[in-house]
């Protein structure tokens, strides 16, 4: 079974499920891939093209590693998102600018 | 127009200036608390009333103007505008057009020719928030959208929900999604949902399985209270759940068994318990009801705090709106009443005189006992009708503060205390123009610029209050600043230049005595005169509204301190408490309140002072009045008195002691008595023939060329159906003392 989450060029790279019974692991992959990164300021981003779903856990991690970025001068973008996650951000009320698209 | 239309417009201009009041007032108390949704709510359904009733009554300019107040309004709810003062001043500016455009229509003008152009383009010019910074006010309870309230249809309730200590949702399996979903499936209208993320911390310190959103839903739903709890039946039992419906809520936290109300019922929809024709006009809305209870109920309702339609509280229905007129008409049906009472107390007297022990006169005596015990409560229940708050006349002045501080730079605390005590409507209004008379010299001469007041040592905020309460049968009305103090140099100085005093007097002058000069008409120290005072003409207005109600105003100050302004109000005119004399075989009513005692002078007590007869009382010496001179009667009874002194004096060096002691018994005949009354904290004697007894009576205006003599307050009618003239004591002292200024 391959990975729920790859990191590489800055880049966090989802697929699959993403829900509360891999919030954990999703966790400690995001915490490695960010440092693992030498230089923390600056942007990073995620690509949800390949994600099948998200839960509220899992946009609540993402939001903290949003928040993790922001306090190094950075932001957490979106690269590729996927309409699961549109949605849940849409549902939530969370402005769709809180993951702004960048690449 | 059929009668009933007319009525009906006037019940709406009536409503809608009860309606420009509250958003006055909530516009005021949130500039000072922007973050305040109650507020906000409030101040939206009232606009909404406002936009819905103009377009009922065909007014579609104004309709069309508050719909982008509605629209800036909507934004600010929705957090997309930052409630700034311009945006407030913004606010200010267009409900004063509104204002100028309701009065216009009310005088059948054409609304077309109001430009509102300026007015608009300020409204929408605002620049909206989004994104992040929306989400952060979000997260701060800055905002929670609640549903439009023009999109509520007649069935529908609004509900609105907060999920806060969600923590455990993810280890208990309540799924948050799920919620939305249940919640925006049962919704018929518009559904919100704001999700606090500001709790979420760094990835490092996330515990990953804890739930760290709060959540805030609104929407409206045709489904029942019991539907939408039963969503919430397990995050109720994790979590802290208020589900609120239209005043109805459920508060659950801990344990589910905690969450249920004992009882829940659920309201019919807001719309149909609108209290009045133009709030019934412009409904279906939201709050309709609890706006137009507060408008019904006078002065009741702070802003934000509009009390539920629904379960519990007053309800709308409880109250009547009545024309101020129908409320005069039942005052004077009262007197009439007390008139005829106190016909049958003379006749049950006189009666009491020719048959003594006659069982027609013990039963005639009964029964005017009955009248009497029976009118006085009636006139006490119809006194009370007419009592209203002064905080409804006292809110307005929040708005006066704001801008006449806005406009000379200065910051002040205006503090309201005792806006519950009540006084007579016609009171009530009688002191409205001396209030802000008072408010406006306050700002512009006693509190001192911001600069100014930090070189003194001052805190920058100077502090106005303006404070009700009750003093024994009166109300005591204060204002008091913590400014500069009156500048008694000044006023001594400026008295002197307009030629009131010479400089000699004006040494001698004590405190009271200079304070006195600022209620000269055209007196007036400011430097130079600005459109808010400085004309000389506001505390003269002030003095003589507050002497017109009957009131009294006293001063006192502290130079560097501040000044207090206190005013002496009865509780009501219209029926008093009265003492008959006789003058010149005429009679008058004096009224009670200011009597202190009655003595009789004797010619040794008699004093002439300056030119001014007065009487030695215990040894205080009190001026006397000649109150047939005052009211033109026939020559004086002090000339009497007079003579008689002159008589014995001139007969004492030319007749013997015994002579003297004769003449003595002689002038003793010549006694009057004297009421002591006290105007404005000085006490006058005035000098009557007879004193006949207490009656309550009501006061009736006068007609004609009496009502120009200022020294008649009114007259009465008594029992014997006689006219009697009722005496203004304080009209009295002031023309007696004119007079004598003139003769001077």
């Amino acid at each position: 079974m391959s990975s729920l989450v790859a990191y590489a060029n800055r880049t966090f790279t989802f697929t699959g499920k993403l829900t509360i019974y891999k919030v954990s692991e999703l966790k400690n992959k995001i915490i490695e891939g960010y440092n693992s990164e030498a230089t923390k300021s600056g942007d990073f981003f995620i690509d949800m093209s390949a994600v099948e779903a998200v839960d509220a856990a899992v946009l609540q991690l993402l939001v903290a590693l949003k928040n993790t970025i922001k306090g190094s001068q950075g932001n957490l973008k979106i690269k590729s998102s996927a309409q699961t996650f549109d949605s849940l951000l849409d549902l939530f009320g969370i402005p769709a600018d809180t993951f702004p698209k960048g690449k | 127009m059929s009668y009933n239309e007319e009525q009906m417009q006037e019940i709406f201009f009536q409503e809608m200036r009860e309606v420009f009041e509250h958003i006055d007032s909530c516009i005021l108390v949130l500039e000072k608390t922007p973050g305040d949704l109650e507020i906000i709510k409030n101040l939206f359904r009232e606009v909404h009333t406002l936009k819905g009733s103009s377009g009922v009554f065909g007014l579609r300019e104004i309709a069309d103007l508050t719909h982008h107040a509605e629209d800036l309004l909507d934004r600010m709810r929705e957090g997309k505008l930052d409630p700034t003062e311009e945006v407030f001043s913004a606010l200010l500016r267009c409900f004063d057009r509104l204002k100028e455009m309701m009065s216009g229509a009310q005088k059948k003008q054409n609304l077309a020719s109001f430009d509102n152009a300026d007015i608009v383009r300020q409204l929408c010019d605002f620049k909206e928030i989004t994104g992040e910074q929306l989400q952060q006010k979000v997260a701060a309870g800055e905002v929670a959208p609640t549903p439009s309230a023009e999109n509520i249809k007649p069935g529908e309730c609004p509900y609105h929900i907060s999920i806060t200590g969600a923590d455990q949702f993810f280890l208990t399996g309540i799924d948050p999604i799920t919620l939305v979903l249940n919640c925006r499936d049962i919704s018929t209208g518009t559904f919100s949902l704001f999700t606090n993320i500001s709790r979420i911390p760094l990835i490092t310190e996330l515990e990953a399985e804890r739930c760290y959103f709060e959540f805030t839903f609104n929407f409206v739903s045709m489904a029942e209270f019991k539907t939408v709890q039963d969503i919430f039946e397990f995050a109720i039992g994790s979590s802290n759940v208020k589900i609120e419906m239209d005043g109805v809520s459920a508060v659950g936290a801990g344990k589910a068994s905690e969450a249920k109300p004992a009882v829940v019922q659920a309201p019919a929809p807001a719309a149909a318990k609108a209290a009045t024709p133009a709030a019934a006009a412009a409904a279906p809305k939201v709050g309709a009801a609890p706006a137009a209870a507060a408008a019904a109920k006078p002065g009741a309702v702070a802003p934000g705090k509009a009390e539920p339609a629904h379960g519990g509280g007053s309800d709308a229905n409880d109250f009547v709106r009545l024309k101020k007129e129908k409320l005069d008409q039942l005052m004077n049906l009262v007197g009439e009443l007390i008139t005829v009472k106190n016909l049958f107390v003379h006749l049950s007297n006189k009666l009491e005189e020719v048959l003594p022990e006659n069982e027609i006169t013990k039963g005639f005596k009964e029964g005017t006992g009955h009248v009497t015990r029976l009118s006085a409560r009636l006139q006490e229940s119809v006194m009370n009708a007419r009592m209203v708050p002064v905080g409804s006349v006292f809110t307005k002045y929040t708005r006066l503060v704001r801008d006449v501080a806005k406009k000379l730079n200065k910051k002040i605390n205006f503090v309201i205390e005792g806006e519950d005590t009540e006084l007579d409507k016609t009171v009530s209004e009688a002191i409205s123009d001396p209030i802000m008379h008072l408010i406006r010299n306050s700002i512009d001469h006693g509190i001192e610029t911001p600069e100014v007041r930090k070189e003194r040592g001052k805190s920058e905020t100077g502090t106005l209050l303006l404070k009700a309460g009750y003093e024994g049968n009166n109300v005591k009305l204060v204002v008091r600043d913590d400014g500069n103090g009156i500048d008694l140099d000044r006023v001594k100085n400026k008295a002197v230049t307009l030629g009131i005093i010479t400089q000699e007097q004006a040494d001698m002058l004590a405190k009271k005595d200079i304070i006195e000069f600022i209620f000269h008409s055209g007196f007036s120290t400011a430097a130079e005169i600005t459109d808010v005072s400085g004309r000389g003409v506001g505390m003269d207005v002030v003095r003589n509204n507050i002497r017109k109600s009957s009131g009294s105003i006293f001063v006192d100050t502290n130079p560097g301190q501040g000044t207090e302004f206190k005013i002496i109000l009865p509780l009501s005119l219209a029926v008093i408490e009265a003492l008959l004399i006789g003058v010149d075989g005429e009679t008058y009513a004096l009224p009670q309140e200011v009597i202190t005692e009655t003595v009789r002078a004797e010619k040794k007590d008699v004093v002439n002072l300056n030119n001014q007869p007065s009487i030695n009382l215990r040894g205080e010496v009190i001026p006397l009045l000649r109150l047939n001179e005052v009211v033109n009667l026939r020559p004086s009874i002090l000339d009497d008195f007079i003579h008689a002194e002159k008589k014995r004096m001139s007969q004492a060096g030319e007749e013997s002691e015994d002579a003297e002691n004769n003449l003595q018994e002689q002038d003793d005949g010549l006694t009057n008595p004297v009421v002591i009354v006290q105007i404005d904290g000085l006490k006058v004697g005035i000098l009557v023939d007879v004193l006949y007894w207490q009656e309550q009576i009501m006061i009736k205006p006068l007609g004609g060329f009496l009502a120009n003599i200022p020294v008649f307050t009114g007259a009465c009618i008594m029992g014997n159906g006689s006219v009697v003239l009722v005496l203004e004591p304080k009209e009295l002292y002031y023309a007696a003392c004119h007079d004598d200024a003139k003769a001077a």
